[in-house]
């Protein structure tokens, strides 16, 4: 179905897109980055396993359901929104934590960029399989 | 500069338009794809272009170096890419179950189909 | 009060189911108690207003205000009290329809609905009654649903008063500018009581307002020449004919007259309109109505020909005439529902309501037949009954006129004469001579549904033998408030030997002997079968307007929307290059506008290669090749926004580009149509078509996108975020801290949509086929 040089690069391939859209996101904050570009690499690396090796070992891979990793975004999104409720601000107004330096500032800005990532992630990978099971 | 990137977004708009006249749904999938490109860019271009300076803050610094693009319609433009994507998928899908179902691609003969 | 009825409506429904027969008896309490509470309160208080206010818009000056004056209470006793009995008579007469609840609430939510129209201070809150009062008795004349003739009568009653509606809420428009005009605190602009303080009649917008707020009157109250639909009305069950078409809606009109009376009236515009659409109400209703067949039909128009008189009276404004219109509208309200409820027992009874098929019901109806006689009596000015007094009242209002009275007088007494042939006829015919074929098995209505007709033709018994009772509880109090100064009612059977007395009693005289002489003349026409009588020239333009308007409308949306996706397309852009193109032309035309033009060779290049991605995808044949181009023009635009100073979009874009590509690859492989012939079968006209009309959208977008350079926005946004996002955002990436913390919620309405489409993706296939599993199988 596809060539053995695709099969070939694909693997280390998606494993460093995975490693970057994973640093895209987390430096965001300050340099060009965030959710939804980090979200949109990694499917675009499951998407180049995908056409080298089907959907169905790209699920494999995946191991979760597409549509867990959407609700799971989602419910961190709303978390992102609601702790500041119970910390006494305004819905969504955000929480800084601490920060790990070179890395990232934890707090619910994080978890929502995080939520954001998963969402498009979940998203983008529900269409590609369901388009490629039929 | 600003004059060339207007006729860009227009002739976005223009082919995008032509193609969703055409009878065929695949074509108007297309044409909608062509026309959310022509939004973003229109959306990008009247936000002002300054070449080369981006909104993002220098270590140390408490706001952008002057000159800096304007950071809204970038945001703006931003998510709409990503829904943009998304909702191209789903009327690309859309418009794969109707052909499936239809057997053509075609509006008008789907309408002979129904009738 | 009106609350409580409101609430009741609401109720009944859910109580229909339980209570069943007693339903009636349940319902009628609330308003009964309203009757009787308004009854304690006048009966014990000096003759003083009321008045309750509740802020609602205060930015437009209207509040919720009402007012109980001598006019208002005379209104809101009759409404409960009819309503009352109304109610009583339904429980019955509904017995064993399983959808009663929902008349019940019409007729309840009806009432409320009234009794706001009669208390409301304010214009505003009283036009929006005034319509609830339209809707409720849409909703009652359709309650026969399955009937079309009944669901075309409710749409024309409800076009006909809701365009009066329109005028109306004008007219009241109007009167507030006026208001304002003449030194009015706009904040009190809608108040009636307000408007005390000014004189409306010398504004310029005085005739414009008369017109207007007649237009909503006389609608309403089925004058000439919108008469029409009180007649079609009578489709609605018998009850709702008797209560909103005979006692009460129709006279919110007459109520509203009188109410504007004192800020309006008195002047040639007022008077003559009125009295001449009174008029010539009066004579189309009596002389119409002698060609009825159906005993409802008949008291319909029998109800216009009354409420031409009524309106005439009031026109006329004088004490006397006012007394007189009060008091007819009194007697009216009592026979008129009475002879319903008659009509609907006869109906019930006999199972037809055509009059040449009826005749000696007395034996079988014994009950029936007193109320509908003591009923008639009144109806036909016979002492001693309120329907006398206020006919007497009436003829001597008209000899004060002089010449112009007199001939009215004549028009008067003809009419009025009919109206004693319709009581005849509704009162005598069904009752007395030879039993016909249905009569023989007719069977008399129950207790609840003789409640009604006895205890209202009782009423117009009683208050003709005691006149001074009307007078001492609300009459006087209720004329004071139309005329605007003490009224001394003075109603009595016998006025003693004085010239005037003796012409009016002569007059009396005069009217009854030529109903009773016009009635004999008639009786031979009954055994002829009824034809069904020619439509009045307003009906028939009526019709005409609607009839165009629907054939306007089809042909239009035959036009437009024939079905094809791409003339809708097509139609919707040209009215958008059309609508948007007129104020862009004289933006681009301003010399700030243009922008030197300065050329740039990577500019032009990235530009160039957008559009060649764009017209490539435009025009290759084949899917995969139009795909590729587009992803040509994507890189285009990517590269643009990498130039400018946006790297976030740049890389995004690159990848949802890249991601899109393998979306439509996947989709549009394996279709089964691998067709460039759409492209080749379209027609070389319709291709020139669309080759114009997406030239003219794209100029359309560049021009639009060069006059966005034109308008100089304040930069305050894009500052604050710049100057905050560090400090308090603690980003230094202004886009991201835009998205994830300044308009975080923007963004999570986004990705909520995207999740979405992604839902609706996998509705679309996955759960399909999870439907079709085996079926597919089998096939494979």
């Amino acid at each position: 179905m596809s060539s053995i040089i695709l099969r070939a690069t694909a693997r280390p391939l998606v494993a460093i897109l995975a490693i970057i859209s994973i640093f895209v996101l987390l430096r965001g904050h300050d340099a060009p980055g965030g959710g939804f570009i980090g979200g949109l690499l990694l499917t675009g690396g499951l998407a180049l396993h995908l056409v080298a090796f089907g959907s169905r070992a790209t699920a494999r891979a995946v191991r979760l359901e597409p549509l867990s990793i959407t609700a799971g975004g989602l419910l961190m999104v709303v978390i992102a929104a609601v702790v500041p409720l119970v910390q006494g601000d305004e819905l969504l107004q955000a929480q800084w934590w601490f920060a790990i330096p070179h890395v990232a500032k934890v707090g619910t800005v994080l978890i929502f960029d995080i939520g954001v990532y998963l969402v498009v992630v979940g998203t983008a990978l529900l269409i590609l399989l369901t388009l490629a099971e039929e | 500069m600003f004059f060339v990137f207007a006729v860009a977004v227009g002739v976005l708009f223009a082919a995008g338009v032509f193609l969703m006249l055409r009878p065929s749904v695949i074509r108007l999938v297309i044409g909608l794809v062509l026309m959310s490109h022509g939004a973003n860019l229109l959306i990008f271009v009247a936000g002002g272009l300054r070449r080369g300076t981006p909104a993002i803050v220098a270590d140390g610094a408490l706001s952008p170096p002057a000159g800096y693009a304007d950071p809204i319609p970038q945001a703006l433009v931003l998510t709409a890419i990503v829904i943009g994507f998304a909702v191209v998928a789903f009327a690309a899908v859309l418009v794969k179950r109707v052909c499936r179902v239809m057997g053509t691609d075609e509006l008008d003969r789907m309408r002979e189909e129904v009738a | 009060m009106i609350l409580l009825l409101a609430v009741a409506a609401a109720c009944a429904p859910l109580l229909a189911r339980r209570a069943g027969r007693g339903l009636g008896w349940l319902m009628a309490l609330v308003p009964l108690g309203s009757a009787v509470y308004l009854g304690i309160d006048i009966a014990m208080g000096p003759h003083v207003p009321w008045a309750e206010r509740w802020t609602w818009m205060p930015a437009l000056g209207v509040d919720v205000s009402f007012v109980g004056d001598g006019l208002a209470l005379l209104f809101a006793v009759l409404i409960c009290l009819i309503g009352a009995l109304i109610t009583l008579y339904s429980g019955s007469y509904f017995a064993g329809d399983s959808r009663c609840g929902r008349f019940f609430a019409y007729l309840l939510a009806f009432m409320a609905a009234m009794l706001g129209v009669v208390f409301s201070d304010n214009l505003i809150v009283l036009f929006i009654f005034w319509e609830l009062t339209s809707i409720a008795s849409y909703a009652l004349i359709a309650y026969k649903s399955r009937a079309k003739s009944a669901r075309d009568a409710a749409l024309t009653a409800l076009l006909v008063t809701g365009a009066g509606g329109l005028a109306l809420l004008c007219g009241f428009v109007l009167i507030g500018m006026a208001a304002v005009d003449m030194g009015v605190d706009p904040a009190q602009a809608s108040s009636i009581a307000a408007l005390h303080a000014v004189d409306l009649r010398s504004h310029p917008y005085y005739t414009a307002i008369v017109v207007l707020v007649l237009l909503g009157a006389f609608t309403k109250s089925a004058q000439f020449p919108f008469h029409f639909w009180l007649p079609g009305a009578m489709a609605a069950p018998t009850p709702a004919s008797a209560y909103l078409h005979s006692a009460t809606m129709v006279k919110a009109g007459i109520y509203l007259i009188a109410r504007l009376q004192p800020h309006l009236g008195d002047t040639d515009v007022w008077i003559l309109s009125i009295t001449g659409a009174g008029a010539a109400t009066m004579v189309i209703g009596a002389v119409v109505g002698l060609r009825q067949r159906d005993l409802k039909r008949l008291l319909a128009y029998s109800t216009v020909a009354v409420l031409g008189i009524i309106t005439m009276l009031i026109g006329l404004g004088s004490s006397k005439a006012v007394k007189a219109a009060l008091v007819l509208l009194c007697a009216h309200a009592l026979y008129k529902a009475a002879l319903f409820m008659v009509v609907g027992n006869i109906d019930h009874g006999a199972g037809t309501r055509m009059i040449d098929r009826l005749g000696g019901l007395r034996r079988r109806l014994p009950y029936t037949a007193m109320a509908a006689l003591v009923a008639a009596i009144s109806m036909a000015g016979l002492p001693p009954t309120l329907g006398f007094i206020g006919k007497e009242l009436f003829y001597a209002a008209k000899l004060t006129l002089g010449p112009f009275g007199s001939g009215l007088l004549v028009v008067a007494v003809a009419a009025n004469s009919a109206l004693v042939v319709i009581a005849l006829i509704v009162a005598f015919k069904p009752f007395f001579g030879p039993a016909t074929e249905p009569a023989k098995a007719a069977h008399e209505a129950d207790l609840s549904m003789l409640i009604g007709p006895w205890f209202l033709a009782g009423m117009g018994l009683i208050l003709g033998l005691w006149p001074g009772l009307f007078d001492q509880i609300l009459g006087s109090w209720a004329a004071a408030s139309i005329v605007n100064q003490p009224v001394a009612m003075d109603l009595a059977l016998w006025h003693g030997l004085n010239s005037q007395a003796v012409i009016v009693l002569a007059l009396s005289a005069l009217t009854i002997i030529g109903g009773i002489a016009l009635y004999v003349a008639m009786r031979g026409r009954f055994r002829t079968a009824g034809t069904a009588p020619a439509p009045t020239l307003a009906e028939s333009l009526y019709n005409g307007a609607l009839a165009g308007l629907y054939r306007v409308g089809a042909r239009f949306a035959a036009a437009v929307q024939n079905g094809h996706l791409t003339r809708y397309i097509a139609v919707v852009l040209l009215v958008l290059i059309a609508g948007v193109s007129i104020p862009l032309v004289g933006a681009l035309l301003h010399p700030l506008a243009i922008e030197p033009i300065s050329l740039d060779v990577t500019d032009c290049a990235i530009a160039a290669l957008i559009a060649i991605g764009a017209v490539a995808a435009a025009l290759i044949p084949t899917y995969l090749g139009a795909i590729a181009a587009l992803g040509i023009s994507g890189l285009g635009i990517a590269l643009t926004f990498a130039l400018y100073g946006a790297p976030d979009l740049a890389l995004t874009l690159i990848v949802v580009e890249v991601l899109t590509v393998v979306v439509l690859a996947l989709v549009f492989h394996h279709l089964p149509v691998h067709s460039s012939q759409a492209l080749r079968s379209s027609s070389r006209i319709r291709t020139v078509r669309d080759v114009a009309i997406a030239v003219a959208c794209g100029a359309l977008v560049t021009g639009l996108t060069l006059a966005s350079a034109a308008i100089h926005l304040p930069a305050d946004a894009a500052t604050y975020y710049s100057k905050t996002s560090v400090p308090q955002g603690y980003g230094h990436n202004i886009v991201n801290v835009i998205l994830v913390d300044f308009r975080a919620l923007d963004t999570l309405g986004e990705i909520v949509v995207v999740a979405v489409a992604g839902l609706g993706v996998l509705a679309l296939l996955r759960l399909r086929r999870i439907a079709a599993a085996r079926p597919e199988r089998e096939a494979t």
